[in-house]
């Protein structure tokens, strides 16, 4: 009895002493409110000088205000425009002409200084020639305003410094390039990227950081295209991307950084992708994403959908979770645009893949594979996915190549157990095409979860252990995660290591931070 | 009063005397010795006939010894009627008078036939430079529609094609056509093409052509931008007599005997872009664009039709001459291609994937016509007016169909990959106009004459909605079963639509003093001169980006809705530009004869003045760009006169090529280029050169004769196209760029040699040119990919090493029958330059064969038939290297250690018509 007493003390004590371990001070101590040069008053912008030039924009927006953005800004090499918590920008555009979309060139820098409490937008000025999208269109590319491109997003052309979105909303971007389209390497009416940076020099790079940002709604590739650039693209939720054809995220050569705990749901291409040119590298780490719904409104057939690396592109590719896509992780032999990835320079496992249709749909619907045969990628010890590898050649061309099998019923298999998101349902009909996340949606981890503890984190061991490869030496030079941005403060990266969960939402509440 | 001038030489050997005997003879011109082929000799014993064949002599059996009757005749020339002592093998030598010499009051000069061959041998012999002629009985004869065809025949000359395989621009000595300029009656005409300066040769009917002159040495009298040459078309002038010819013809093409001519509604096309219609503000709509244009319907009868008509005569007392040339034809091409771009898929270590099998059906419509008319006024002794005028219209209607596989994952093997589909509707229209009007003025008779001429002309080439479709498809295998592959379904793309235009205005005047007199009994000629030419381009381009609505699927181009992604279109970027350019020269030469060694000292200077502006914002780089430079070129030619029969030439000279207009203007990737996409080089510069000539001439009889030549140049700046990084990705672009110098030098050979109805014409060039430029190269050291820029030499691009031309000729006068076989070759040479090492395209060796002939019916009328490109010989583009994917490649694209790149096949054309000449 004595002994029963004694149990249920040191329970309670232990209770009380848990308790008393997770209710540690809240304490919230105001931070100064930054400007940045001269406060900007004036909300209808840019201003234009006696010949009708566009004024260019640097200073500080201010918290609490809307700027209506009425043509082409542009910040000078040099300046910055720096956004206070707490402002919006609309942006007066409806995308049919390169002078109806107004862009921001950034020459210089800009910080959108957002924050959870006080988000920033980035959107269009809704009229009824220029609708918003609504959540209850999920999947009408043709109809949906998501896809219309009102305005060009950021352009950060050869001198641009730092491009920094946090806690900021950027949405319905993509509006045609016009007649200096060549000067950033695009042609005149092609869609606009939302985010695009290129310094154009192999010595110089610029910088992105992107964090706790949502990116809504975009013609072709979001964070597209970007080269010689240091990114850190973490936490983000980016949805209804690309309407037929284009990619979330798509670093091209000469990148270096991290993406991780983002969300990418509903997109055309992959959700992230990596790919360099031949002679040059780009190596990114890849961890900790939730990758939903990607890779079924490209409308080449040969392109990957959900996390593809290309052409000389590596990294650490690991804690993700691929859920209903095109198809799982692809480290490319071969592809129509693609060449091999550098397979050296790369590093992968601890992903999860799990298609909700294990059966092969015909006709106009599309398959759902774990892993595209003929391809690099392996089924590693630690995936969990239902690929079967197949033997590995071992000379000649396709040497490291291999076609296994997707076991076709293993579809929900590999469920991850989100906690308000059933994949069965989701896999349902045409569902699995859905572009809008849906209302109260939730893609932490339920109990159980395949996924918890799946992941490879610092001070875990053996298949949880941090990953390292000493023969490569890309990897062993730039580390995981890396370190080739300034960390913290108002100019920095907010950086989170990989956790010992998979996907975005891991269930130490770390990681992406958003609400559907 | 009639002359006849005989002289009957008789060579009796034997002494022996025979009642009959074969006599053997030669016909020819009393004043310059000219051959003259179809002269007629007719015996009164026996009424015999016999006709003088290709070099000149006839023979006549079974002629009774002692005095006999004869009579020869030819057009042309006065009638010899005589009696002449015949002896056993007695061999005579006519020579006939020209008829006009005694008619006309009015001596004009060089009134002989120019047309014919002797009449070009002749100038060859005595030009000041080193020149090659062709004559417009040859380019009867020849199996040649266009002057492009007649001049591939011409030594050290070959051709670049369009697609529809027609010759379009001459390569002279193997030099690039930039290098070569084009002369109508010698003044220079713009070009309707949009990419290229001089004017593409296939827009002039070889009908309306008196003789082509091909230089390959300058003078300080002539232009100086040309390095390989230049090409003279001389249009037929206004003869002494009525002069009426004309033919009719019609041909088939092989390969629509074998598949049917595709052919989209050319009147379905939107002549005007929406901005065009509807002003600037005007955003495009869906219903904007039509669809009638991109559907094919097959036709099966699609025969070709050729006509030419000319008409020449002489009035008010023969002053006013008037010479009015019309051309027609129309004509239905097919062709295939098969093309797999390797550019952009250099991978580390020098490696590629093979990605892309283009397989394309070409149906092409040629409308061709030409109008020119050549008026001279001869005011008195001393002063003639000329004006001439040209008019001429190519369309060109082009169906393309596309299939193309996918070599790459998800194909496996054959039968299984993605497979992407598209039509292609193409619709050009190219004119040129030129009005020249020349005057001659002799101020002091036989020693000062002044010339002048005054050009306008323009060029314009219209491309009005150049739109392709695609959708992609294609078969894979099912992931996770066993299932064969299944048929993906096909999936609608986007496409463009593009309207492009140019047009250039040129403004010019010429002026030549020349003074003729002697110094100490040493004869010289000095002249002086210049010239000024204001030219205008205006280019225009606007493109329009269609989008499937959605995802759709192909059920044919009436059924599927589109967007217009970029409604505004695009006229107002860099592709929209004007440009201008001003040249202005000088020059003065003085020529002397110190007995046989003839001496030509010349200097010229040209002075350059470039501008241009495009629709780009004031933000952008290169919006407007002036350049300017001035060219001193030096020239010195000596010719020796070994003998009457052999020359010796030596010459230098200075000379120059400026880029395209459009080679110049920054433009942004257009989709008009037929293989990649490409754009301008405000940084490229102008190429200048030295060259040295050395030439042994031999006439051994008057219309033979044998020419050996070497050549040394010297380019600095030469002007390639090649690949250059656009500074995004690996993405490439297609630009003219100065790789460094090169040197060029080679010989040629010329031989002509007539066997009573048999000859032969044959010339070869051999081509040594070497330029070494820097090229990309990657490799994987130490794990990390790296890039590093050796050197590499090759040869110019576009530069044969070897070229040669051999034409057999049979002509037999008695049955009235002409007939030739020709064969073309153009050995290997660099046709694209890729900025990877060792990636450069290479144009395998190509044999041409060629067959005409023509026979005669009465005296007015003849039949012809040509053939060309009788083995149906294709033109093979490959890379001298194997892709690593070649168990994907389909085998016929790889050649034991080549990749082919590029196969068109353009089959065999057959033409069957009547001439008709007065």
């Amino acid at each position: 009895m004595k002994k029963n007493y004694f149990i249920l003390a040191i329970i309670a004590m232990f209770s009380v002493a848990m308790f008393s371990c997770k209710k540690n001070e809240n304490t919230q101590i105001s931070a100064p409110l930054k400007v940045v040069g001269q406060s900007i008053a004036d909300t209808i912008l840019p201003k234009k000088d006696a010949q009708g030039n566009a004024i260019p924009l640097k200073g500080t927006m201010l918290a609490g205000k809307t700027y209506h953005i009425m043509s082409d800004v542009t910040v000078n090499a040099g300046d910055t425009l720096y956004l206070q918590p707490g402002v919006k920008v609309l942006i007066h555009g409806d995308g049919k002409s390169p002078a109806t979309s107004p862009t921001f060139y950034v020459n210089g820098n800009l910080v959108s200084d957002g924050s959870a409490e006080a988000p920033n937008w980035f959107t269009v000025f809704a009229t009824a020639a220029t609708p918003k999208s609504n959540p209850n269109i999920i999947d009408d590319t043709a109809n949906d305003p998501a896809y219309k491109g009102y305005w060009g997003g950021f352009q950060c052309g050869k001198s641009a410094n730092l491009l920094l979105l946090r806690w900021t909303h950027v949405e319905y971007t993509g509006g045609p390039w016009g007649n200096n389209a060549a000067d950033f390497g695009f042609a005149e009416g092609d869609p606009r990227n939302a985010v695009y940076m290129n310094s154009g020099d192999l010595n110089r790079f610029g910088k992105l950081i992107i964090e706790d940002s949502w990116f809504y709604g975009n013609i072709d590739d979001c964070i597209g295209k970007c080269e010689n650039t240091y990114v850190s693209i973490m936490r983000n939720t980016l949805s209804k991307m690309g309407s037929t054809g284009g990619e979330a995220i798509n670093l091209k050569s000469n990148c270096f950084g991290d993406m991780a705990y983002n969300l990418t749901y509903g997109v055309a291409t992959n959700g992230l992708k990596i790919a360099s040119i031949a002679g040059v590298s780009t190596v990114v780490n890849i961890y900790n994403n939730t990758v939903v719904n990607n890779g079924f409104r490209q409308l080449k057939i040969t392109r990957n959908g959900s996390i593809n690396t290309e052409t000389n592109a590596g990294g650490y590719a690991y804690n993700n979770i691929i859920v209903n896509c095109k198809s799982g992780l692809r480290i490319s032999y071969q592809s129509q645009k693609g060449k091999p990835s550098d397979t050296l320079n790369t590093k992968y496992g601890n992903n999860l893949t799990c298609i909700g249709r294990g059966t092969p749909m015909g006709g106009a619907e599309q398959y759902m594979q774990f892993i595209e045969p003929g391809q690099y990628t392996l089924k590693q010890i630690s995936d969990l996915n239902g690929y079967v590898n197949g033997t590995i050649i071992t000379s000649g061309v396709t040497a490291g190549t291999n076609i296994g099998t997707n076991t076709a019923s293993d579809s929900l298999k590999y469920d991850p157990l989100f906690a308000n998101y059933d994949v069965k349902v989701m896999s349902t009909g045409r569902t699995y095409r859905r572009d809008q996340i849906p209302n109260g949606a939730d893609f932490h981890l339920k109990s159980g979860s395949p996924a918890l503890g799946a992941g490879v984190y610092s001070g875990g061991a053996g298949k949880n252990a941090i990953p390292t490869k000493s023969t490569a030496p890309l990897l062993s030079r730039y580390g995981f995660p890396m370190n080739v941005l300034p960390k913290g403060g108002t100019f920095g990266a907010n950086i989170t290591p990989p956790n010992k969960d998979l996907g975005a939402f891991p269930s130490d509440g770390t990681g992406n931070q958003h609400k559907y | 009063m009639k002359v006849f001038f005989i002289i009957p030489l008789c060579f009796s050997l034997i002494t022996n005397c025979f009642s009959q005997t074969t006599i053997k003879g030669k016909i020819s011109d009393s004043k310059n010795g000219e051959l003259l082929v179809g002269a007629t000799v007719k015996s009164y014993h026996l009424n015999q006939t016999a006709i003088a064949g290709l070099d000149g002599s006839f023979t006549l059996k079974n002629i009774p010894e002692g005095k006999q009757r004869f009579v020869f005749s030819f057009i042309g020339y006065q009638t010899l009627d005589t009696l002449i002592d015949i002896n056993k093998n007695s061999f005579l030598k006519i020579k006939l008078k020209d008829a006009s010499s005694e008619l006309n009051m009015v001596t004009i000069v060089g009134h002989s036939d120019r047309e014919s061959d002797n009449y070009a041998k002749q100038s060859e012999r005595e030009a000041l430079n080193v020149i090659n002629v062709v004559s417009a009985k040859t380019i009867q004869l020849s199996p040649d529609i266009t002057v492009a065809n007649v001049l591939q025949r011409v030594s050290g000359v070959s051709l670049e094609r369009s697609s529809a395989g027609d010759g379009r621009y001459a390569i002279i000595r193997g030099m690039d056509k930039r290098y070569n300029y084009t002369l109508v009656n010698g003044i220079k005409i713009p070009s309707p093409d949009n990419k290229n300066r001089y004017v593409p040769l296939d827009i002039f009917p070889a009908d309306l052509v008196e003789r082509i002159e091909v230089s390959k040495t300058l003078t300080a009298d002539m232009e100086g931008d040309a390095i390989g040459g230049t090409v003279n078309l001389v249009m037929k002038n206004a003869p002494d007599q009525l002069y009426i010819q004309g033919s009719v013809s019609g041909g088939y093409n092989q390969t629509l005997i074998d598949r049917p001519y595709k052919q989209f509604p050319v009147s379905a096309i939107n002549k005007k872009s929406p901005f065009q219609q509807f002003g600037s503000s005007y955003l495009a709509q869906p219903n904007d664009f039509t669809r009638e244009n991109l559907k094919y319907n097959a036709k099966e009868f699609t025969p070709s039709t050729f006509a030419n008509f000319s008409f020449g005569q002489r009035f008010l007392d023969k002053k006013l001459g008037l010479m009015l040339g019309a051309s027609y034809t129309n004509d239905f091409r097919g062709n295939s291609s098969v093309f797999n771009p390797t550019d952009g898929e250099y991978f580390d270590g020098g490696t590629f994937n093979l990605k892309n099998n283009n397989v394309r059906e070409y149906s092409t419509e040629l409308t061709r016509t030409g109008i020119n008319a050549k008026l001279d006024y001869k005011i008195n002794e001393a002063n003639t007016l000329k004006f001439y005028s040209l008019y001429a219209i190519l369309d060109e209607a082009q169906t393309r169909l596309t299939i193309d596989t996918v070599l790459v994952a998800p194909r496996t093997t054959s039968g299984t990959g993605a497979i992407n589909y598209s039509g292609r509707s193409r619709f050009q229209r190219q004119n040129i106009y030129n009005a020249t009007l020349q005057g001659e003025h002799s101020l002091i008779t036989n020693q000062l004459k002044l010339t002048w001429s005054g050009v306008y002309s323009t060029a314009k080439s219209n491309i009005p909605d150049l739109a392709e479709y695609e959708y992609d498809g294609g078969f894979s295998p099912e992931p996770g079963t066993n299932n064969p592959p299944s048929i993906r379904p096909n999936v609608i793309q986007n496409y463009n639509r593009t309207w492009i235009r140019n047009v250039d205005t040129d403004l010019a005047g010429y002026l030549n003093l020349s003074l003729n007199k002697k110094f100490k009994a040493i004869p010289y000629s000095l002249s002086v001169g210049g010239l000024y030419r204001a030219k205008n381009r205006d280019n225009y381009f606007d493109d329009y980006q269609l989008r499937p609505v959605g995802r759709q699927e192909w059920t044919g181009i009436d059924n599927f809705t589109w967007s217009v992604f970029n409604p505004a279109g695009s006229s107002s970027n860099g592709n929209n530009y004007n440009m201008t350019e001003d040249v202005s020269a000088g020059y003065a030469m003085l020529k002397f004869n110190l007995s046989k060694l003839e001496t030509t000292l010349g200097v010229r200077g040209e002075n350059t003045a470039q501008n241009f502006e495009r629709n780009v914002p004031v933000t952008s780089d290169a919006k407007t760009a002036s350049i300017s430079y001035l060219d001193i070129l030096p020239s010195m030619a000596f010719k020796y006169l070994l003998n009457d029969k052999t020359n010796l030439r030596l010459s230098y000279f200075g000379s120059i090529s400026r880029p395209g207009y459009y080679e110049l203007v920054p433009t942004p990737p257009s989709h008009d280029d037929e293989n990649f996409d490409s754009s301008g080089n405000p940084n490229l510069k102008h190429t200048e050169a030295q060259n040295l000539d050395f030439r042994y001439e031999y006439f051994p009889k008057n219309n033979e004769q044998i020419l050996i030549g070497i050549f040394y140049k010297k380019l600095v700046n030469p002007i390639e196209y090649g690949f250059v990084f656009t500074g995004s990705q690996s993405s490439v672009i297609y630009q003219p760029n100065n790789y460094g110098d090169a040197t060029n030098f080679g010989f040629e050979f010329v031989y002509e040699k007539y066997i009573r109805q048999f000859g032969i014409r044959a010339n070869y060039t051999y081509t040594n040119s070497s330029i070494t430029t820097t090229k990309k190269k990657t490799d994987r050291v130490n794990g990390v990919s790296e890039t590093t820029y050796p050197e590499e030499k090759r040869a110019l691009q576009g530069q044969s090493q070897n070229i040669a031309n051999v034409a057999l000729l049979y002509k037999s006068l008695n049955i009235g029958l002409d007939f030739q076989l020709a064969w073309q070759f153009t050995g290997n040479r660099v046709v694209l330059v890729s900025p990877y090492y060792g990636f450069d395209y290479h144009q395998r060796d190509l044999h041409l064969f060629d067959l005409s002939a023509e026979k005669k019916i009465g005296k007015k009328l003849a039949l012809f038939t040509k053939v060309r490109n009788l083995l149906n010989t294709p033109y093979e583009v490959y890379l001298n290297k194997l892709p690593l994917n070649i168990n994907q490649v389909p085998s016929p694209l790889i050649n034991s250690d080549k990749t082919l790149v590029q196969k068109d096949s353009f089959g065999q054309s057959y033409q069957l018509g009547l001439r008709y000449k007065l």
